[in-house]
């Protein structure tokens, strides 16, 4: 079964984010718990308050499934629902065809370290 | 001398010492978005609820509450030369590792887990000090390239560790100045953020403020000082409607935390007459 890996919304979100760190690769085994990438969302308009709304977000899988491409790279700029890879649930399929549906992931929010940013 | 409706009266004050960042200030004093006063502090609730009644409130910014001294004690700070240098953001350097809270009286005093929950400061490799570099990704490429080359990351820090430095600045409040305490908690509620298992999530900031808000609560069963249970709050107003991220708050949020933290004050006595 083919599965398709998209950028996330968190909520109302809807601001664009910035790939962070690429924390998986193309030929993975995934586990319930293993990290995909982080990102970081910028919430405000540029200098709208003196502390700038910003998170910084982990997309993890919660499922078991192989990854099979994931095209992003750190710096990447993504809208909300941009498609960045696809997984299957098996290693001996192929993953030309459509995606049955999402891969199952979650998004918590994290803190980075401040020299990194 | 205040001005009410064309008459004169004699203005009381209530001296609020606060440290702490985006929650206290925002609440307590007031919140801007694009040039916008969304919210303009407690002040405005006291008008209503306490004409006459000013609060004077000296605010501080908390790069983490390890960082304040406590009576006496001088911690381990960057040199001066350094924190002249380096740029500081809301948390100007040659400011983090010291305070006024023992310096005047006040009728109140009102710290703020979010520091020791999110604040990730760097250690100087050879002498140890902590800074906390606000709003790292703008500082100038030399003052960047400085702290990469003589720092680390110090990593968040232990909520216990955190739990006992707050215990003892509460502690050292209630005998230097003899002034309620409160202590705002975080709302762990991430807009957007749905997690039901934590696997490889170890590290989530709302797992993390969690821990701490019941670390506060347990401490708060031994120690006589007041929660500002922002989490309940938020709770039951609709927290995902009210956050903007983790820290900030929309104007509705900020107004609601100022109540509590006005209805504490009054259930303190800080409001009674000659309080």
């Amino acid at each position: 079964m083919i599965l398709s890996l998209a950028l996330p919304r968190m909520g109302e979100l809807t601001r664009p984010g910035t790939v962070r760190r690429v924390l998986a690769r193309a030929g993975d085994a995934l586990r319930p718990g293993a990290p995909l990438l982080e990102v970081r969302v910028d919430l405000d308009e540029a200098n709208a308050r003196d502390c700038p709304a910003t998170i910084f977000y982990r997309l993890i899988a919660t499922e078991r499934a192989y990854l099979r491409t994931l095209s992003v790279s750190p710096g990447d700029v993504l809208e909300v629902a941009a498609p960045i890879g696809l997984a299957t649930t098996s290693l001996e399929e192929t993953f030309d065809g459509p995606a049955v549906r999402p891969l199952r992931t979650t998004s918590i929010s994290i803190q980075v370290d401040p020299l990194s940013t | 001398m205040a001005t009410l409706g064309g008459m004169s009266r004699v203005a009381r004050f209530i001296r609020i010492f606060a440290r702490g960042n985006i929650d206290v200030r925002d609440s307590l004093l007031w919140s801007r978005v694009g040039g916008v006063l969304e919210w303009n502090g407690i002040n405005q609730l006291l008008r209503a609820r306490h004409p006459g009644v000013i609060a004077k409130i000296r605010h501080e910014p908390c790069a983490r509450i390890d960082l304040i001294p406590l009576p006496g004690e001088t911690l381990l700070s960057p040199p001066e030369e350094v924190a002249r240098r380096l740029p500081g953001g809301a948390h100007p350097i040659a400011r983090q590792h010291h305070s006024a809270l023992f310096d005047a009286p006040a009728d109140a005093v009102i710290f703020s887990l979010q520091s020791a929950v999110i604040s990730s400061p760097v250690r100087h490799r050879r002498d140890g000090w902590l800074l906390v570099p606000d709003a790292f990704d703008t500082w100038d490429a030399a003052s960047r390239a400085w702290l990469e080359s003589e720092c680390e990351n110090a990593g968040l820090a232990p909520v216990e560790s955190m739990l006992q430095r707050l215990e003892q600045l509460i502690g050292a409040v209630q005998e230097r100045v003899g002034a309620p305490v409160l202590v705002y908690n975080l709302s762990p509620v991430i807009p957007g953020e749905r997690t039901h298992c934590w696997l490889g999530a170890e590290d989530s900031l709302g797992l993390r403020v969690r821990r701490f808000n019941v670390g506060l609560m347990d401490l708060s069963t031994r120690l006589d000082f007041s929660v500002v249970d922002v989490d309940r709050i938020l709770a039951c107003a609709g927290a995902e409607r009210l956050k903007v991220d983790m820290v900030h708050l929309k104007a509705e949020g900020l107004r609601l935390v100022a109540e509590e933290v006005v209805r504490i004050l009054e259930e303190r006595g800080c409001f009674d007459a000659g309080g």
